[in-house]
């Protein structure tokens, strides 16, 4: 289902008039001693809190250049104009009928594709999810094969070099040579002074 | 207006007399260097190596084959270095003073002849910047430009291709 | 005082310019005054700075409002801290205090290195002296923070209520020491591509450096995670936003070259690859600077002011080509000393471990980016906010948790099979029962599970290293339990120091997960009336608003609202959330009013109350909670790592012994004679 650009109005034009008549409920409260000094907030009802709607509009980024998405920033954000105002529009969508995807659409035909906190994985958006990964991947994968590469000739050399052992017996691969008992002391001497 | 002017000028005086004072008054140069730590030199790093792959071992990382091939190859390291370390000390104690000042002074003579001072060489280290250095600055190797004989320990006069105290030709 | 701190501003500027001069120019190869007076001239710049500092501090303090910096930035009646961290609340305070740093850490290593490396110094302080000449030329000629106003306003605007918090005097200096000291590795890094000293000497010279800009840098993001927790009110402390990011790509790729210099130190190879990633971090951290001054992404927290991002811009095109093109000179003398071999060896986890951290770096710069690019390619603006993150980062982040378990296991060379599985039991157990036992409770956030078990498992690992270390050392060295401990870490304080910091990585992993499971509800309560949240625990809270008292306090007028907090009916006390609106001496209002959270914090969870209003101007208010789990764990973890990477700095370690006990040591310039009649003069010796 899909709300189309002149019901949306409507139905946000709706919510608007709604929200003036309705009587502040403020039962059982008395008036604070300097009331400006706070910022005036609507009564919290339900609908504020209802999972289907705070999940929408983590999708949904506020317009006011805060840069959060309109729950955090209405929840956080006091002095925010916006977010309390595209709420209003998103619970009257919801009002009137319209599931999560016609309400993120709706939006999206109002404000645009930046609405979005995330683009839409589709088109070039699709590179910016998975060039990341393929790179790490790609990269992780030539890595992998050229290790794997030179691990099969590490291995082969190996056994040639064996095979030549075998033929020539004890071929010394030392660049020391056979070091004498003497040196093969003082090595030990050294290591035994290491602290460790 | 006047504290700022006079702020100005001492400042101005600080920096200036921080920054030149190294032309004005010039420290020695030959002051000593402190070596290399010796974890960080050749021989230190081959000991650790070798203790480290023990540990391994004993704390069941190594497999007794791996660490035989490591070993192996870690020793022929340690002993290398000791033995570079070993011909430097001894050549060192044998070398008689004037026979060494004489040879550096026919060094730096056949140097200014040659024209341009040819910077010494280090041969894992790569040029060095003192010209009339003996030793890398660095590792501590010998440099080419004052080579000793590898087997009798006597120094090498710059051009000769045999040593002139034993007569064992000059290693590469 | 600002005559007196212009007049520092050109004096630092000429002498930096006249050491970078004398550096480059080379002739101080062959005459030593001139190599001195290279490195001296970062004694004078730090000099001129740091009085310019004292004149900016001055001129805060005397309430100058004068000067366009105090009477933007301060009030009459800000306290006193607040107006000594002003000093780096705005763009031209940050940028003196950059310069001023950078001019302690240039001057401070040019004292504490070794004369054994004297001959990379004079490059090292070129290098220092050119970026800070970049930091005062910006300032004199973009954001000077000793401008005057053409009048003398009667009060300040003050400090922004956000910045009036004990976390922004400490966050903000940290970070800027992590993005500054990351200079020193720079370099140094340039210093032997230039001298073509290319062998360790450089990386033994600037190791401590590595480590303490790494160390800085995870305090000042953790700091920063802190404030905006405290602070923003939003009830998170990570956001993805394009500071924070900036912040964290110089951390990735320091992180990967602590691990890769390893294998150059051990092996001799990587080396181009290691000299790539200190340049990468410096210009990241230039670019970080960069995008918080020149407000090219929008964020947050950008205070982008005049045409200070061109300047940034230029300098960052600059360096890079500088240090590409002596990185391209230099390419052949950088080969490697040996070859990999083998795919399951230490050498090849770190390889991972690199292409994991540079991968995670570059895709958080790709997203940083993508908006920009998307707007050059398809026309389109678009957002690339938290959800694009953490569906690109979070499995990269995984399999880094991963490695960090797995790297330790896998010997240096190579490993065999059957040391293999000897290494992988216990950890890969230890997952596997944490991932059992957290099903068994119920949790089925698949995200979140994968990151407890390799939390496990990385547990497992370090539990094991310690365990078998200290096993051996007993049965090597015959040492009681406690002195093998203690033996272990001071004997290699590298490997357990940096396994330490792997636990601190796990804890702040493991917090993260938890943040899957944070409840949150808006409610709007008359006093006496109260309203009940459900912990992730099953516990329930139940929350009675007491009332809003205002009273006058410090520079503020505060509305406090109150709820009484009871866990399963049991009384837990009150928590209390403000409103302050904060005013100048004159009694005007200042900012708009800011919310104060009150948080209460337990290794469990955090419960998070803010004061999001009052109805109608009466005492009915309206409150968001939220119940945010395993919160603390993050600044535990912080903790961890602070600790493990002081270990791997403190001096000491192994030693080996002493090379000769006669005879000379090496490294002497003219040490012929004296070497030769046998006598060492006292002093040279090791450890002197």
């Amino acid at each position: 289902m899909s709300v189309g650009r002149r019901e949306f109005l409507r139905l946000a034009g709706g919510a608007a008039l709604g929200a003036r008549l309705a009587p502040q409920d403020t039962a059982g409260a008395d008036p604070l001693f300097r009331p400006d000094m706070v910022q005036q907030r609507p009564n919290a009802t339900t609908a504020d809190n209802d999972p289907i709607v705070t999940e929408i509009e983590r999708r949904l980024k506020c317009m006011c250049g805060c840069n959060l998405d309109i729950y955090t920033c209405r929840t956080t954000d006091f002095t925010c104009t916006y977010s309390p105002e595209l709420h209003k529009e998103l619970l009257a969508l919801k009002a009137g009928g319209a599931g999560p995807e016609a309400i993120v659409t709706a939006f999206v035909a109002k404000y645009g594709e930046q609405i979005l906190m995330a683009p839409k994985p589709e088109g070039f958006n699709l590179a910016g999810y998975l060039v990341p990964g393929a790179v790490v991947t790609l990269v992780g994968a030539a890595l992998a094969w050229v290790l794997l590469r030179r691990a099969g000739r590490a291995r082969r050399d190996a056994a040639l070099a064996e095979a030549e052992a075998a033929k020539a017996p004890k071929a010394q691969a030392l660049r020391v040579g056979s070091p004498d008992a003497a040196e093969l002391e003082r090595l030990r001497e050294a290591l035994a002074e290491v602290e460790d | 207006m006047v504290l700022e002017i006079v702020g100005a000028l001492l400042t101005g005086g600080l920096v200036l007399w921080l920054v030149f004072q190294p032309i004005v008054a010039p420290a020695p140069t030959n002051e000593p260097v402190e070596p290399e730590p010796a974890e960080e030199t050749r021989r230190g790093v081959a000991l650790l190596a070798l203790k480290e792959i023990e540990f391994d071992r004993a704390t069941g990382k190594l497999s007794d084959t791996d660490f035989e091939t490591l070993k192996a190859r870690y020793t022929d390291d340690a002993l290398l270095a000791l033995r570079e370390e070993e011909g430097q000390e001894r050549r060192m104690a044998a070398a008689d003073p004037d026979q060494l000042i004489a040879d550096r002074l026919q060094t730096l003579r056949s140097a200014k002849a040659a024209g341009a001072a040819v910077p010494p060489s280090c041969p894992s280290c790569g040029p060095r910047p003192e010209a009339d250095a003996l030793f890398c600055s660095n590792c501590g190797s010998t440099l080419a430009a004052a080579a000793f004989c590898s087997s009798c320990g006597s120094s090498l006069l710059p051009d000769s291709r045999f040593c002139s105290g034993c007569g064992t030709a000059r290693a590469a | 005082m600002t005559l007196l701190g212009q007049f520092c501003l050109w004096l630092a500027l000429i002498a930096s310019a006249w050491g970078a001069g004398v550096a480059f120019a080379g002739r101080w190869r062959t005459r030593p005054e001139l190599a001195g007076t290279a490195t001296a001239s970062t004694y004078g710049v730090c000099a001129a700075l740091l009085v310019a500092a004292a004149c900016l501090w001055k001129g805060l303090f005397a309430h100058d409002f004068n000067i366009e910096y105090v009477a933007q930035y301060t009030s009459r009646n800000l306290p006193e801290y607040y107006v000594f961290s002003a000093f780096w609340a705005g763009q031209k305070g940050s940028l003196l205090f950059w310069a001023t740093i950078l001019s302690i850490f240039g001057a401070t290593v040019q004292t504490v290195t070794s004369r054994r490396h004297a001959e990379l110094m004079p490059y090292v302080a070129g290098i220092t002296n050119v970026v800070v000449a970049f930091f005062i030329l910006t300032m004199l000629f973009a954001a000077n923070p000793f401008e005057r106003l053409p009048f003398t306003p009667e009060d300040g605007r003050g400090l922004n209520p956000q910045l009036q918090n004990p976390g922004m005097t400490i966050h903000p200096p940290m970070l800027y020491l992590g993005y500054i000291s990351i200079t020193i590795p720079f370099a140094f890094a340039m210093a032997s591509l230039l001298s073509k000293r290319l062998d360790t000497g450089w990386i033994h010279a600037m190791r401590k450096w590595t480590i303490l800009s790494w160390l800085f840098l995870s305090a000042g993001i953790t700091l920063g995670m802190w404030w905006a927790y405290v602070e923003l009110g939003w009830g998170g402390y990570w956001a993805w936003d394009p500071v924070e990011n900036a912040s964290l790509l110089p951390w990735l790729t320091m992180t990967a070259f602590l691990h890769s210099v390893m294998i150059q130190e051990k092996r001799g190879m990587l080396k181009r690859w290691n000299v790539g990633l200190v340049v990468a971090s410096f210009l990241l951290s230039i670019f970080g600077t960069f995008i918080t001054r020149s407000g090219i992404i929008a964020s947050v927290h950008s205070f982008a002011q005049g045409n200070v991002g061109t300047f940034f811009l230029v300098f960052l095109i600059l360096i890079t080509i500088a240090s590409s093109a002596l990185l391209y000179a230099r390419w052949p003398l950088l080969e490697p000393e040996a070859e990999l071999e083998s795919l399951a060896s230490r050498e090849a986890a770190f390889l991972f471990n690199n292409l994991a951290l540079v991968g995670i770096a570059f895709s958080v710069l790709w997203g940083t980016l993508f908006p920009i690019l998307s707007e050059a390619v398809q026309g389109t603006k678009i957002t690339v906010g938290p959800p694009f993150f953490n569906r690109v980062n979070v499995p990269l982040g995984l399999f880094l948790l991963a490695l960090t378990g797995i790297g330790p296991l896998i010997a240096w060379r190579k490993a065999s099979a059957a040391n293999l599985q000897r290494q992988f039991i216990v950890p890969s157990v230890t997952g596997l029962v944490v991932a059992v036992a957290l099903l068994a409770i119920g949790i089925r956030d698949g995200w979140a599970l994968a990151a407890w078990t390799l939390a496990g498992f990385v547990l497992g690992t370090v539990g094991q290293e310690f365990w078998r270390g200290i096993r051996a050392r007993v049965k090597i060295h015959g040492e009681s339990v406690l002195l093998a401990f203690n033996h272990l870490i001071s004997r290699n304080r590298r490997r357990y120091g940096g396994y330490i910091v792997h636990v601190g990585i796990l804890t702040y992993f493991v917090a993260f997960a938890g943040m899957a499971f944070k409840v949150t509800q808006e409610v709007t309560l008359s006093p006496g009336e109260s309203a009940e949240l459900k912990s992730p625990y099953g516990h329930t809270y139940r929350f009675t608003h007491l009332g809003v008292s205002q009273y006058d306090q410090l520079n503020r007028w505060v509305s406090a609202a109150s709820l009484d907090v009871r866990k399963d009916g049991v009384p837990q006390g009150r928590i209390t959330s403000e409103k302050r609106q904060h005013k100048d001496s004159f009694g005007r209002n200042t900012f708009e009013p800011s919310t104060e959270v009150g948080i209460w914090s337990n290794a469990r969870e955090d419960l998070y109350v803010v004061y999001a209003g009052s109805v109608g101007g009466t005492d009915r208010a309206t409150y968001a909670i939220s119940i945010n789990p395993l919160v603390m764990w993050v600044w535990l973890g912080a903790g961890i790592l602070i600790v493990g990477g002081l270990i791997t700095m403190w001096p000491g370690g192994a030693v080996v012994g002493s090379r000769r006990r006669t005879g000379v040591e090496a490294g002497y310039q003219t040490p012929l004679t004296d070497a030769a009649i046998g006598s060492r003069p006292e002093g040279a010796g090791i450890g002197s």
